[in-house]
């Protein structure tokens, strides 16, 4: 049986799903892509806008969309090297 | 005590390169957990940042207090009159030194633990000031009580990393030598167990503590490097 995705391993599938989109992603999209449930997806959407990894804007048709920010991208560039840091120490 | 009683005339001026040899590692430890804390928010990159601060601040309390005792000794020479402020002052430093060595690696060890409750902290507090006091007149209470939290720390490192669910060639190699380092920093706290015994002691100590952290720095530089 698989086991359960780190809350890093979660991030880094969410942001890369936006980054493949072009940086911007429509919240559906972006559930499926990522893999979650409606409600982990919200959970996870709440921590990201507040930690300024993803900003919420809204299309011409009024309709939420997602884009990354800078220090999204920043997490994607280092996400490798975080996760070697954390499984080194045991994190 | 007064320092000199604890390290051989010959090593004077080289403990204090390492220990500051020591406070770089572990300053660019906390460095990057702290770096790891403001991308992602996650509280124990902090916690770990955190610990590895309080060790590094352990190392130039340490290299300070020795600094300005051997120039105080160079100036002056060893005189009745200024032993025992000299003593005052190596005590003060030492205690700091012990408290903050002591509670940077509790902290390491509770969050391998993955124990994250504010209701202990003055318990923990309290026990880690009673145990520097102690080790004061006893420095084997210091000893042993580093040996107990390195034991932790290198049983935690190697459970909690067997059950990350990825693992690449880098991070295996990278978590050995984290295992390695903490292993032979356990034997450098060993070896200054025997230092009331033989001045030695201290050199072998300070040479175990650098390879221990060269083991760690090692496997931060595998980390950094890649990309």
């Amino acid at each position: 049986m698989k086991k359960k995705r780190s809350q890093l391993e979660v991030i880094h599938d969410m942001l890369s799903s936006v980054q493949a989109k072009g940086g911007r992603i429509k919240p559906t999209h972006l559930m499926y892509k990522s893999n979650l449930s409606y409600k982990m997806m919200q959970e996870y959407l709440a921590t990201l806008l507040e930690r300024g990894l993803l900003a919420e804007e809204k299309d011409k048709d009024n309709k939420k969309i997602y884009t990354i920010t800078d220090k999204g991208l920043t997490f994607l560039f280092e996400y490798r090297r975080m996760t070697e840091f954390t499984e080194a120490f045991g994190l | 005590m007064i320092f000199g009683a604890t390290s051989p005339v010959w090593f004077l001026g080289f403990d204090l390169i390492l220990e500051l040899i020591f406070f770089l590692v572990t300053g660019l430890i906390a460095w990057y957990a702290y770096r790891i804390h403001r991308l992602t928010g996650y509280r124990q990159y902090k916690r770990w940042s955190t610990g590895f601060l309080f060790v590094a601040l352990a190392y130039v309390v340490n290299a300070l207090t020795n600094l300005f005792l051997y120039f105080e000794l160079k100036e002056n020479g060893l005189m009745v009159s200024t032993l025992g402020e000299l003593t005052r002052i190596y005590n003060v430093g030492l205690l700091i030194h012990m408290l903050f060595f002591l509670a940077g690696y509790v902290i390491l060890v509770f969050v391998s633990l993955r124990v994250d409750d504010a209701r202990l902290s003055p318990l923990l507090l309290f026990l880690i000031a009673v145990t520097a006091l102690a080790s004061l007149p006893f420095s084997w209470v210091f000893e042993l009580a580093t040996i107990m939290l390195f034991l932790y720390l290198i049983i935690l490192t190697a459970k909690n990393t067997r059950a990350h669910r990825k693992k690449t060639v880098h991070s295996s190699r990278c978590n050995q030598l984290v295992i390695i380092g903490f292993s032979i920093l356990l034997l450098g706290q060993l070896a200054y167990l025997f230092l009331p015994l033989w001045s030695i002691s201290y050199v072998v100590g300070h040479v175990l503590e650098l390879l221990g952290y060269a083991a760690l720095i090692a496997s931060m530089t595998i980390i950094l490097r890649r990309k």
